[in-house]
């Protein structure tokens, strides 16, 4: 689904949808989940995933369209090199790259991301003033490119998103990002976790655990990473996510 | 205590490609002054260090007392290491039942505390309690790996203010080092063998945590016992555990009770 005719609709229909989850139960991963899905409708993408900066300014991937591992793999990678990485120290906008043509830039990242599928690539960054906590990387299968409109558009919900993270503790301090963050981080990771699970146990893909996860946490308003610890500690059972998606009305 | 061995530490450059500016290489892992304070712990010709040497290397660095409390599965204090003047802390928070080393475990998140005399709302009997031991700032971080926690490193400051330039990411490297040498000690492997480089121990690749969460299940057990488990199987067949962690994903192996 691309960002329809009806582009304010769209727009305003992404906003109140940012804007909810940044309520009651707010969690990093939910939140950046839902943008990512925002941009691929958007920008008409083929992916796009979202890494935040770890406190040593390591870019951890907290959120992508599917969780693919060939897509994650492309997230890690960046820690060393990419267009992510420089979107991230340069705090500027990487916008159609050609892969092609990428090699000499970035000799690991782009064979494995034309192994993957993608011909073109794009980095935003999530900036607040002069403080760059993390970037947008968006993928298209074609040698696509965005044009200024959408460009704006696209770092317009970056922007947003930036300033609920920075907001969402009431931040006054670089301290209070650091411990938001590395929570985050370590949410991420509990969720990885929990997907292995849910995976192993069900016998499905990784995506298609963490879709069970993030249904279950919408449905009955829990933070995606209680859900995520809740069934690695074997608090909540396995077969409880997998029943939920069905009982329940069509996430909007 | 555990005892880590200390491998070289590879750090990235800009290059310039045509017009453009680009990174290769891993950002600097840990700072000079750290590693050197590191290394001046460690000592000509040995390889190892203690728990107690990291804290120490800490103190030398930021002039703050330093502990790291390793906790077992069931909240209890296992172990404590700590430089001079850190351990009446701990034992002041194990008294006292609260305290930032407490929250930061129980919350999963670091709890930077620049000026105690703030939060004296928060920690009614500690706060009073530690500035009277001349403590004013205190920085925790959970030695944390998702699910599977295993500690607290901790530093008290004798003055409030906030951590220098850089040094809350030295501390939280140090800490993901600190989680990892717990975990790999679990694992049963002889310190001798691990390699451990803090280029590489201290960042894990999704698909590890994933393979953790796979084996959670398999073998009906905790994320702790899972992850050492993955550890041991790549120990045992001579590779990285992100190797048997791909495996383990791609369903090729499996691990029976």
């Amino acid at each position: 689904m691309t960002a329809p005719g009806d582009r304010e609709g769209w727009l305003a229909d992404t906003l109140v949808s940012l804007a909810d989850t940044l309520t009651a139960a707010f969690d990093v991963v939910e939140f950046l989940s839902t943008l990512a899905e925002r941009i691929v409708d958007l920008l008409d993408a083929a992916e796009v995933g979202l890494v935040l900066a770890d406190p040593r300014g390591r870019l951890r991937v907290m959120a992508s369209s599917t969780e693919r591992m060939r897509l994650m793999d492309l997230f890690e990678v960046q820690t060393s090199e990419g267009p992510c990485l420089d979107c991230f120290r340069s705090g500027e906008a990487v916008i159609n790259v050609d892969l092609e043509h990428a090699a000499a830039a970035w000799p690991v990242f782009t064979p494995m991301a034309l192994q993957a599928g993608f011909r073109t690539v794009h980095a935003l960054p999530m900036r607040w003033h002069d403080q760059v906590i993390g970037a947008a990387n968006i993928f298209h299968a074609t040698a696509a490119s965005i044009d200024d409109r959408d460009r704006h558009v696209a770092q317009a919900l970056v922007d947003v998103a930036t300033i609920g993270i920075l907001q969402e503790r009431a931040v006054r301090r670089g301290t209070d990002l650091a411990e938001q963050l590395q929570r985050a981080l370590n949410s991420r990771i509990a969720i990885e976790q929990a997907k292995g699970a849910v995976a192993e146990r069900a016998g499905v893909d990784m995506d298609t655990a963490f879709g069970w996860l993030r249904t279950y946490a919408r449905s009955n308003n829990m933070r995606l990473a209680v859900v995520a610890v809740a069934i690695v500690e074997r608090a909540l059972s396995i077969d409880a996510l997998r029943t939920t998606p069905t009982r329940l009305p069509e996430q909007s | 205590m555990a005892t880590v061995r200390l491998v070289g530490v590879d750090f990235g450059s800009w290059h310039d490609v045509g017009q453009r500016r680009f990174w290769s290489g891993r950002p600097p892992v840990i700072s000079d002054a750290f590693e050197q304070a590191l290394r001046r712990q460690i000592g000509e010709g040995r390889s190892s260090l203690s728990l107690r040497q990291l804290c120490e290397a800490c103190a030398d660095v930021t002039s703050m007392r330093t502990s790291i409390v390793l906790v077992t599965d069931g909240h209890q204090q296992a172990a404590m290491a700590a430089s001079d003047g850190a351990a009446a802390m701990e034992e002041l928070q194990l008294t006292l039942g609260e305290g930032p080393g407490l929250d930061a475990y129980g919350e999963g998140q670091p709890v930077l505390v620049e000026d105690l005399a703030d939060e004296a709302s928060r920690w009614l009997h500690f706060v009073p309690a530690a500035r009277d031991l001349g403590v004013e700032a205190v920085f925790a971080f959970p030695l944390q790996l998702g699910v599977v926690r295993t500690g607290v490193l901790s530093l008290y400051g004798d003055g409030a203010g906030p951590l220098g330039d850089g040094v809350l990411g030295d501390l939280s490297t140090l800490a993901d080092l600190v989680t990892e040498a717990v975990l790999t000690m679990q694992s049963g492997a002889a310190p001798e063998e691990l390699g451990w480089s803090f280029s590489s121990a201290a960042e894990h690749r999704a698909v590890v945590h994933q393979a953790t969460g796979m084996v959670v299940v398999q073998l009906d057990c905790s994320a702790q016992d899972a992850f050492v488990r993955l550890r041991a199987r790549a120990f045992a067949l001579g590779v990285e555990v992100d190797e048997v962690a791909r495996l383990v994903v791609e369903r090729q192996m499996r691990f029976e009770r």
